[in-house]
């Protein structure tokens, strides 16, 4: 009652108080009031004694009364009734979500498999046999666990493999065995490409994206989530990826499609092919095969992927068209020159995903889950250098002659031609030029054949070999001549393929062989030429990228020393000015893939570019054309 | 013999209570089955009850206890790293044991879980390559659990699953993850 906040019932009523105790005392006079939050108004009333009732408090009055003892018989106490306040706790389970693991990931049982009695494969204790190179022990620890790429979302196709266990551990314990133990990055570049349907494997040249394919791919066939894949790469390189397979994954059987148009269809509808290899010119003449709705490949890997750079070619086409569940693309300069080149490549991976008018940050942001690069200065610390020497050498007199006159009269003729001009022409100047910067066509001088002997001299005296580079054959086949005493063998276009690997073989094993000369073309990509320690860019190409992947068939994994390259180039000479264009382009990749923005929208060689090289001024009709030159 | 190793964690999360989660591997260390729980959070009565032993109640009577039963797949041993879950082997008759992990910072250093703490009372058993606990009660729970590690083959990793178990607990619960 005390508790009450209504102010009216707050107050004794005279009648009320009358059966309460009184009390003399003034205080008691008034209503000591309950607590409220109303205020209420206090009446006093006339002080007579016989007629005053006093209002005193409840514990005033108490103390007055007689204490009531109620007393109750034993027996009854039994039958009071005692009330408890009950507490529930929870206590029903914990709400769980799970999954069963689907049997599919398991590894497909090896010989010597035995049953762990779950009705799956298990094997023995027995060991991986690891190569020790040094470093064994230290990767042996490493964990590689699998990541979920960032596009997965359901929850369960999530923690399937975030679940799986690390990368070695998988390796171990299904026996597969590797020529040398794999670097922790290529563990991570399997582990990259493991779970993703579209990816990129940007690794510089040298690193090893063919052992990371391989070795993903025999993984994805052995769990069984993978019965048909399709592997394109340029026809020199078909011997080398088979090569390669029979190294990383010997139980695999590799198809080469080749021949004539009867065994190529063979080929393509066989079911018992887990693994095909075709090259990009092959597809083209098999469209008609490649388009039979029932064909579908589980994977589809592109090397060399920079070949479909080119949106309208008739290769991005069909390779665009393969039917497919997975689509990766392996490639050293996934930009050569300008965005697109990637922007096309993601075509094949996922056509519409990137847009040519993205801006650098929108296309840097969208593709970061979708491509690994690495670079060897970053993740093969151990690796030796590669040592730059930019050779600046004056021309002979005769080739100066030479040069001069064919640059003035070539320049006079260009300004003559008006708005006939075109790239073609400048082009073919440009070529000209360059020739002669290599050997003078009057008299065979060169003072760049002058310093190679020189360099040569050296290089096979202390029993070392070397790599020369040029664009032409012609070129090749002059440089051969006076280096007859170094045992020069040659690798280009008119070798024919199937010599080539013998090529190869001789160079690396013959003592008295101590240069090879290979053009651009032939021998810039997939091979593996690390037990050179020197590379000569007798003259250069277009294009840094080619250049770097020219370079780094000797500087790659197993090097064994610093590799010295040394690029030639006439002094004050169209080469020179060729020389820093190249400067750029190598700066805008390294730009890019630095996210640091600010990147020009294309560092293509424009056709003012072009035109500039001579200090001509780009025709009126062609300054519209967006073309790139290069 | 049959391996069906459970390693089963739990985690604490200052705002959101615990998460249990429960991998099933072959002896392989191959995923079979995986449970969490959705987040516990005891109320203050369990609080005022349970006191120190609030974590044992939760961990190893509620969280454990569910996980364990929802699995399809009956586990050889059970392997925890947290002694709260050692309350679990009153109600189930597999051994289990907790492994003092070597690198307690394992967890993700972007999570905000940690590991509940205990007061049970624990036996550490010699002799082994990992330095694994049972319950002190639990009398013949060391000699099981030794059978059992006698099978695990030499290399196989006994404290790597648990980063497995609190990386998907991150996943499943984002929450979790320090921002």
């Amino acid at each position: 009652m005390f508790h009450r906040s209504d102010a009216q019932n707050d107050s004794f009523s005279p009648k009320e108080s009358r059966n309460v105790s009184r009390d003399s005392s003034a205080a008691a006079r008034q209503h000591i009031l309950p607590q409220t939050e109303v205020p209420v108004k206090v009446e006093e009333w006339p002080l007579d004694q016989e007629n005053v009732e006093l209002f005193a408090t409840g514990w005033q009055g108490q103390l007055e009364r007689n204490l009531e003892v109620e007393f109750k018989d034993a027996n009854s106490i039994a039958a009071l009734d005692i009330s408890c306040l009950q507490i529930r706790f929870q206590s029903k389970a914990p709400k769980t979500v799970g999954m069963l693991f689907p049997e599919g990931f398991e590894f497909a049982p090896q010989a010597d498999a035995v049953d762990d009695g779950a009705g799956r494969n298990d094997k023995t204790k027995k060991q991986l046999p690891v190569q020790d190179d040094g470093d064994a022990q230290k990767r042996k620890r490493r964990q590689t666990r699998i990541r979920p790429p960032d596009d997965l979302v359901k929850l369960e196709d999530r923690l399937y493999f975030v679940l799986q266990p690390p990368l070695e551990t998988l390796v171990a314990s299904a026996n597969l065995e590797f020529p040398f133990a794999p670097f922790p990055y290529q563990y991570e570049g399997i582990a990259f490409l493991f779970p993703r349907e579209m990816a990129i494997l940007a690794d510089e040249m040298g690193l090893g994206k063919t052992m990371q394919a391989i070795s993903t791919i025999r993984m994805l066939l052995l769990a069984q989530q993978l019965r048909n894949v399709l592997l394109v790469c340029p026809k020199p390189l078909v011997t080398n990826w088979v090569r390669e397979f029979g190294l990383w994954a010997p139980e695999i059987p590799v198809t080469v499609v080749e021949g004539d148009a009867a065994k190529r269809k063979f080929l393509w509808e066989r079911k018992d092919a887990p693994v095909r290899i075709a090259n990009y010119e092959l597809l083209m003449r098999d469209q008609s095969i490649l388009d039979d709705p029932e064909l579908h490949f589980d994977l589809v890997v592109l090397d060399e992927a920079q070949r479909i750079k080119n949106r309208n070619s008739t290769t991005a086409q069909i390779v665009r068209s393969l039917p497919r569940s997975r689509s990766w693309a392996l490639t050293g300069t996934p930009i050569e020159n300008t965005v697109d080149d990637l922007v096309n490549i993601f075509e094949f991976l996922s056509p519409g995903y990137l847009r040519s008018e993205m801006n650098l940050k929108a296309i840097g942001k969208a593709t970061r889950d979708h491509i690994l690069r690495r670079t060897k200065d970053k993740v093969l610390t151990e690796m030796p250098p590669k040592m730059f020497r930019d050779e600046q050498l004056e021309l002979t007199p005769s080739q100066f002659d030479s040069y001069r006159s064919a640059e003035d009269e070539g320049i006079v003729q260009l300004e003559d031609m008006g708005e006939m001009l075109t790239i073609q022409h400048v082009f073919e100047l440009v070529l000209r030029l360059k020739q002669i910067c290599n050997f003078d066509p009057a008299t065979g001088a060169s003072c760049k054949m002058e310093q190679l002997e020189a360099d040569m001299e050296e290089i096979a005296a202390s029993g070392k070999k070397a790599i020369v580079f040029s664009q032409w054959v012609e070129t090749l086949e002059s440089i051969a001549r006076p280096l007859q005493r170094f045992g020069p063998m040659q690798y280009h276009g008119r070798i024919p393929s199937k010599q080539r690997d013998g090529v190869i073989q001789q160079f690396k094993e013959d003592p008295s062989k101590h240069v090879i000369l290979m053009s651009y073309g032939a021998g810039s990509v997939g091979l593996n030429l690390q037990f050179c320690e020197y590379v000569f860019l007798f003259d250069r190409w277009w294009n840094p990228a080619v250049e770097d992947q020219a370079v780094n068939r000797a500087h790659r994994i197993g090097a064994k020393g610093a590799v010295t390259v040394t690029r030639m180039m006439a002094a004050d000479t169209i080469e020179q000015r060729i020389h820093d264009v190249l400067e750029e382009k190598r700066a805008l990749f390294n730009q890019l893939f630095a996210e640091t923005g600010g990147v020009p929208k294309s560092a293509g060689l424009s056709q003012d570019e072009i035109f500039g090289l001579f200090n001509l001024k780009t025709p009126k009709p062609a300054k519209s054309s967006k073309d790139k030159a290069a | 013999m049959d391996l069906k190793i459970g390693f089963l964690s739990v985690r604490q999360h200052c705002e959101h209570g615990f998460f249990g989660g429960y991998l099933l591997l072959n002896a392989l260390a191959r995923p079979l089955e995986f449970h969490c729980t959705l987040p516990v959070k005891p109320s203050r009565a369990q609080e005022l009850l349970y006191g120190p032993t609030l974590n044992d109640f939760v961990c190893g009577e509620q969280i454990a206890k569910a996980l364990v039963e929802k699995a399809k797949i009956k586990a050889t041993i059970i392997i925890t790293d947290v002694v709260p879950i050692l309350a679990l082997q009153s109600f189930t008759s597999q051994p289990v044991a907790f492994l003092k992990c070597e690198k307690g910072a394992r967890d993700s250093a972007a999570s905000q879980l940690v590991k509940p703490k205990s007061n049970l009372s624990t036996q550490p058993l010699s002799g082994l390559a990992h330095s694994l606990q049972v319950l002190a009660s639990e009398s013949n729970a060391e000699e099981r659990t030794r059978e059992v590690l006698s099978h695990l083959r030499e290399d196989f990793d006994i404290e790597e699953p648990f980063q497995r178990v609190v990386e998907a607990l991150l996943e499943a619960h984002p929450a979790t993850k320090a921002a």
